[in-house]
């Protein structure tokens, strides 16, 4: 198992190394010169050329490249266009606040997608499970921002209970965007919760346990929840990554200083060192959350640790584990 | 045309349909769906003014008779902007998905057939995979400046890998299939194969995902312009006549509620459509 995590960890390297390839590639294309976004339209040239030299930007495409990856290997992500600070640094401050509120967010979401998924399996076909769907096919075709703004709408101008940005200073500031956030991840986690549940509670293992006189309560929770869970852990693992970008837009509807705000300015002020640090940072923890989730598997399911203790082992029974 | 005869069959589309048809929430969404790709094809007939007729006389006005969604701050018609928006979130969404079936089909064809490529495309479809969606498409459409197009090309691509994946699923199942071995058999060439007994039989799984990831391209379209990498005012996009009216939203509330709502119906009724045909498509479900 231990060797396993290991395998696994060391494969985030070669995934780290092809993502920065191809965001590299992307923004290596991208029009303007940050030189003259930084130093005015009437720069000289000698300037100019200081500038690239001082920010790393200066020669050819390969050099360029290669001069990112070995800054990679030592954890730095390059100089800030906008602020010539280190990439890294404001990455750090700013990815504790990203993490709080998607971290919030996702218990909201799993709360609430596990406990309405259950309800309206067990309930299927009653008026119960017609709005529970109902309700979570409304919640993953609202967009995200809209549903923020509606929040601030209701909360802060109408009701005015809620401040309508910020973060930091009440915990009043985190909840108009943790919902937000953690309701339409709820939607799809109870999606997939109900179709996984009503799949097991089919089956003949279930009917057993109910005609030996086992509570209903704990049919429902150690027969049933528990062999339903892997399709659910893997959307929440999945609905995690679509929470970090989702903060993109969370964030900047509520004017909260994480990574996303922070993406979207530099964005906006040409500072592809800071976009290419961000889009790493996510796809970093986006990688690591992959490998959680394939631990927690074994957890949910030990089948499956005999299958990654053979990985090793010269004929892996790729067969029926695989799939 | 001998009609009583077509009928008796039941021709694999009308078996569709009329499986389709029994979900009566699908149903009401694909009228919903009609309704708007009519909307979006007769603009100019339906909308009461243009997206831009400008007036500062009647700027700001609530929802009343004359202007049922009020006006905006340079007091253009909210809707006869809407209107004239379904254009746009239409067109992204259908042209979005086209370019992602049509990449992520290509790769995930190729993948499945032949198995020397089969490493090299899905280990970089992995690579892209890892970068979320919504940030693979701003790199893309800042790397080529935001326009309509870019920003279609740029939520189509940011889809292909997983097209690619599904793509390739469906094909490795057909391509084991009896009817593929007897084409083979009869010394039909490989892009014969692909092209009339392999793309046909693995239809199924991508029409169902091309119609969620539509919802789902309308939404990161939307979110785009809404963050201002979109489409640029004064074209009347949805996310971007959001944005527009999320200034005045102390003062005029309906500026930010309406376009949402427009997203919504739109997004959920794809969804809807897609979770029917899925249901009626899907081999495992049926009855």
């Amino acid at each position: 198992m231990l060797k396993f995590i290991i395998k696994r960890l060391l494969w985030i390297i070669p995934v780290l190394i092809g993502v920065t390839v191809i965001v590299f590639t992307i923004l290596y294309f991208s029009p303007g010169d940050p030189a003259y976004l930084a130093l005015g339209d009437n720069a000289t040239p000698e300037a100019v050329e200081a500038y690239h030299i001082e920010m790393g930007i200066d020669g050819s495409y390969a050099t360029r490249l290669g001069r990112t990856l070995t800054g990679l290997l030592t954890g730095d992500l390059g100089l800030s266009y906008r602020s010539r600070t280190p990439v890294m640094d404001e990455l750090l401050v700013r990815f504790k606040v990203t993490l709080d509120i998607s971290a919030w967010s996702i218990v909201l979401g799993i709360i609430l997608g596990i406990l309405f998924g259950i309800v309206s399996a067990l309930k299927q076909n009653t008026i119960w499970d017609t709005l529970a769907t109902g309700c979570a096919l409304f919640g993953i075709s609202m967009p995200m921002f809209w549903q923020g703004l509606m929040l601030i709408l209701l909360c802060s101008v109408y009701l005015n209970i809620l401040p309508a940005s910020g973060y930091g200073s009440t915990w009043k500031q985190m909840v108009m965007p943790v919902i937000a956030l953690g309701v339409n991840s709820s939607a799809t986690i109870m999606r997939t919760t109900r179709s996984s549940m009503l799949e097991v509670l089919r089956q003949d293992y279930i009917r057993t346990a109910k005609a030996k006189g086992q509570s209903y309560y704990l049919v429902i929770m150690r027969h049933a929840l528990k062999n339903a869970m892997i399709p659910i852990v893997t959307v929440i693992g999945l609905q995690f990554g679509t929470l970090l970008a989702g903060s993109i837009v969370c964030e900047s509807i509520f004017s909260i200083g994480g990574v996303g705000k922070y993406l979207v300015d530099s964005m906006n002020s040409r500072d592809y060192a800071a976009v290419q640090g961000c889009v790493l940072m996510i796809a970093f923890v986006s990688a690591v959350l992959n490998l959680i989730v394939d631990i927690i598997y074994t957890y949910i399911d030990p089948r499956m640790k005999t299958m990654y203790n053979s990985v090793k082992s010269k004929k892996p029974k790729k067969g029926g584990a695989a799939a | 045309m001998k009609k009583s005869v077509t009928e008796k069959k039941h021709t694999m589309l009308g078996e569709i349909w009329r499986r389709f048809k029994k979900n009566r929430q699908a149903v009401i969404g694909l009228i919903v769906l009609i309704l708007f790709i009519l909307i979006a094809v007769f603009a100019p007939v339906v909308a009461p003014y243009g997206y831009d007729d400008q007036d500062a006389s009647r700027a700001m006005m609530r929802p009343c008779t004359d202007y049922p969604f009020g006006t905006d701050n340079l007091g253009r018609d909210v809707m006869s902007r809407l209107i004239y928006g379904s254009r746009y979130s239409l067109s992204i969404g259908f042209l979005a998905v086209g370019i992602s079936v049509i990449t992520g089909g290509f790769l995930g064809i190729i993948a499945a057939y032949y198995p020397k490529l089969d490493n090299i495309i899905m280990r970089t479809m992995d690579l892209f995979m890892a970068i979320p969606q919504m940030l693979l498409a701003m790199c893309i459409v800042s790397a080529l400046g935001p326009n309509l197009f870019n920003l279609m090309l740029a939520v189509g691509l940011s889809s292909t890998p997983k097209f690619a994946r599904v793509v390739r699923a469906s094909v490795l199942s057909t391509r084991e299939q009896e009817f593929v071995e007897a084409a083979r058999a009869i010394g039909a060439s490989n892009t014969r194969i692909i092209l009339r007994h392999i793309i046909p039989n693995s239809m199924a799984p991508l029409i169902v995902q091309a119609t969620l990831a539509m919802a789902g391209a309308v939404i990161s379209a939307s979110a785009l312009s809404f963050l201002g990498f979109g489409v640029a005012p004064p074209m009347p996009e949805w996310g971007a006549m959001l944005s527009a009216g999320r200034k005045y939203i102390r003062q005029a509330p309906y500026l930010t509620v309406i376009p949402g709502l427009a997203i919504m119906a739109i997004v959920y009724a794809l969804n809807v459509v897609g979770d029917g045909l899925r249901d009626c498509l899907d081999p495992r479900l049926k009855k």
